[in-house]
């Protein structure tokens, strides 16, 4: 399951989980569970891939925001030629070395 | 705060030097400049230099006290800067307000990186140090492909076309044609660039610096002893430091980079001048779409119309403002840590009336320095004195 962090003072949804809130630094938060649903802003595909992931090239890289309003990079699957602005994207699962992994919806 | 001057500067050429450490590198430019200004060594007070990943492709640390050393400057203090591809700028920038604030009167500033002695992987690794990568680029994102993104995305909100985005690589490249001391020193047309090999869609190779070595120096005083030391001193009228996101998500809009509005903004307002002032710019052309989207940060033109602005000659050395008569980081070169202070070695000369792409009566000029995805930005405005 994907989740959130919403800050304890200034209430900003953030991906950050477990780290200080990305808006005013404070400590304070709650993890809050994610639908997993958003939008694609925007993307590219990763031909030159640094060191550790060379073997995985060519990969998508996605801006993505979600229902919920907060915004993450993440890993895109499928094809890049079925990519466009604004497609429905879906949390697929969570690579613990990579993050979330998304896929068209 | 007393104003402050450029006495000299120095740079090697950029490229593949073969041979020459990094150390040697920043050396042969630090000389260069010393020589220019005509400052004995011994009144040299502080060396500031701006280096990056040096430490992780060259295997050297302690580089600013080395360099140091090796000029005959030892006992002096001596502080490596690191601010990712804007080392240079934010190293130019310590020594500027070491002058200004009264603490020397004579201080070296330097920038040097080698590069082309490692593997393109192993390169591209070090560069996305400068990425937060717990919080991104583990993700396998990297500055190419950051850059990708944000192109995409000035494409989708503006309407600014492929070709837009390929003709800053054609300017530049024609311009480092006259360069002596750019990496690529021959023309590229918009069928090369939109049809070479894709790197971070939509960006291509021709898109892209190359893989540098370089170093680049001034010598810095109070404006009032300037004249004693070279005919044609260069006044610093203002600069500006500032930060921003480091990661894409954190950015509210991913075409403008708060950091380089912020410095710009510090700049101007130190300088008391305006973006129509600005006749000449080097600015940070990491990758042809951060050209644009600089223009339009520094506030050279609306955002949105950075594109449009490049196809219509805006940015050509007969246009509003010359952008990087240098030939660029694209096409004379990025040796990243040297970066910043190549660029105000180049807009000195231009103020100087010594260019290789000379804008001609150019009496203002500015330099722009970008570390990361705008995670921070120098400014630096000069003029003659």
């Amino acid at each position: 399951m994907l989740q959130g962090r919403r800050c304890g003072e200034c209430g900003t949804l953030s991906i950050d989980t477990g780290q200080s809130c990305p808006a005013c630094g404070a400590r304070e938060g709650a993890t809050v569970p994610l639908a997993g649903r958003g939008r694609l802003i925007s993307w590219t595909v990763i031909r030159v891939a640094p060191q550790r992931y060379a073997a995985e090239a060519p990969y998508t890289i996605g801006l993505l925001k979600l229902d919920e309003g907060l915004r993450l990079t993440a890993r895109v699957e499928g094809p890049p030629e079925s990519l466009s602005p604004g497609l429905a994207v879906a949390f697929a699962s969570t690579d613990p070395e990579r993050g979330p992994i998304f896929r068209p919806s | 705060m007393r104003n402050v001057a450029i006495i000299g500067v120095g740079s090697t050429p950029f490229g593949r030097v073969e041979g020459t450490g990094i150390v040697e590198l920043a050396v042969s430019a630090c000389r260069e400049a010393l020589a220019e200004s005509h400052v004995h060594r011994a009144r040299i007070q502080a060396l500031y230099l701006g280096n990056f990943v040096g430490e992780r492709l060259v295997n050297q640390g302690s580089l600013a006290a080395l360099v140091a050393g090796r000029l005959g400057l030892a006992g002096i203090p001596a502080t490596k800067v690191e601010g990712a591809c804007a080392s240079g700028g934010i190293a130019l920038r310590h020594g500027v307000l070491g002058v200004a604030l009264g603490l020397y009167d004579f201080v070296l500033v330097a920038g040097a990186e080698k590069m082309t002695s490692a593997t393109t992987p192993e390169v591209t690794a070090a560069l996305a140090t400068a990425g937060d990568d717990a919080r991104e680029m583990r993700a396998g994102l990297t500055f190419p492909g950051a850059f990708g993104v944000i192109a995409r995305e000035h494409m989708t909100r503006y309407g600014t076309t492929r070709a837009q985005i390929g003709l800053v690589s054609v300017k530049n490249h024609a311009f480092g044609v006259a360069n002596p001391k750019a990496q690529f020193r021959k023309p590229v047309t918009l069928d090369d660039v939109v049809n070479s090999r894709l790197i971070a869609d939509p960006l291509r190779l021709l898109d892209c610096p190359p893989i540098s070595d370089g170093a680049a120096a001034a010598v810095v005083c109070p404006a009032e002893m300037a004249r004693d030391f070279h005919p044609r001193p260069i006044r610093v009228l203002g600069t500006g430091h500032a930060t921003g996101p480091g990661t894409l998500w954190e950015m509210d809009d991913i075409t403008t980079f708060a950091a380089t509005v912020r410095a710009s903004r510090e700049a101007y307002a130190v300088a008391g001048l305006t973006p129509a002032d600005i006749q000449v710019a080097e600015v940070h052309d990491c990758f042809t779409i951060a050209e644009i989207v600089a223009t339009e940060d520094l506030g050279f033109f609306p955002k949105g119309k950075g594109g449009p602005a490049v196809e219509e000659g805006w940015t050509g050395l007969e246009g509003r403002v010359a952008v990087n008569p240098s030939g660029g980081l694209l096409s004379k070169g990025h040796p990243v840590g040297a970066t910043g202070c190549a660029q105000v070695y180049e807009v000195v000369k231009q103020l100087r009336g010594e260019a290789a792409n000379q804008v001609q009566n150019a009496e203002i000029g500015l330099a722009h320095n970008l570390g990361g995805t705008g995670v921070v930005s120098t400014v630096t405005i000069l003029g003659r004195l």
